[in-house]
């Protein structure tokens, strides 16, 4: 490239990546054979880069020392500037799906606590139900005889008597 | 023959840019490792760097064109 043409080297880089020439460098291309070659250099060795970038990610993982640096940066910019929303928006949703789990396995297991099975409650009915067999006898005679007794310093004669003995 | 001499210079070819990337300067190098090896979009990148995603683009298009320049 000679001299004069040192100029236009950032545009015709600035061609081959953009894509597009200005009017300027076309029209210098259209009369300098030698900057019509260099651009054509340039595309072939951006049509390599493109090929070659993708092969340079597949082969390489970032060092552990440049993850480490980046979290790093990260880390510092990110105090008192704005927040990173793809990791705020992360954090959200697995704190909801976690807090969604959980309720869902509350609610869960106490339907399962109030779930009482059948023949549990049928015998738990049975028992508050049930009376001891002497229970009838106290109701019955036993009331009676405690009503015709007289009381601790009382007469028989205080005590009533019954109306249908009267009659 | 010719497919074996392709890879090899192919082989070559990305040992120079490895090397070539390695010298670029820092803000430009993570922008691209962080665009190409994590596959981030401009701005992921630019959330976990803490710059406008404008930004990582042109430090992304300075560094094409630096590797552009050298990789004669």
């Amino acid at each position: 490239m000679k001299n004069a043409c040192e100029k236009w080297k950032d545009q015709l880089l600035e061609a081959a990546l953009t894509g597009s020439l200005t009017a300027g460098l076309e029209e210098h291309l259209r009369t300098c054979a030698i900057c019509s070659e260099e651009m054509n250099n340039v595309r072939a060795r951006k049509a390599r880069l493109d090929t070659l970038l993708p092969l340079v990610a597949r082969g390489s993982e970032p060092s552990a020392d440049f993850r480490a640096r980046v979290l790093a940066a990260a880390g510092a910019a990110g105090e008192g500037k704005r927040a990173r929303p793809w990791r705020v928006w992360t954090l959200a949703g697995v704190t909801a799906g976690v807090v969604a789990v959980l309720m869902i396995g509350v609610t869960l297991q106490r339907r399962t606590a109030r779930m009482i099975p059948e023949d549990e409650l049928a015998a738990a009915q049975k028992l508050a139900e049930w009376r001891a067999p002497s229970d009838g006898l106290l109701a019955t005679p036993g009331q009676e005889i405690l009503r015709t007794m007289p009381r601790l310093g009382e007469s028989y004669l205080s005590v009533p008597v019954k109306k249908d003995e009267e009659e | 023959m010719v497919d074996g001499a392709k890879n090899a210079e192919q082989v070559v070819m990305l040992d120079r840019l490895r090397r070539e990337i390695e010298r670029l300067p820092e803000k430009l190098r993570s922008v691209l490792q962080l665009s190409l090896v994590e596959e981030m979009e401009a701005a992921d990148v630019g959330a976990v760097l803490g710059i406008p995603a404008g930004t990582v683009r042109s430090r992304l298009h300075a560094a094409r064109k630096l590797l552009l320049e050298v990789m004669k």
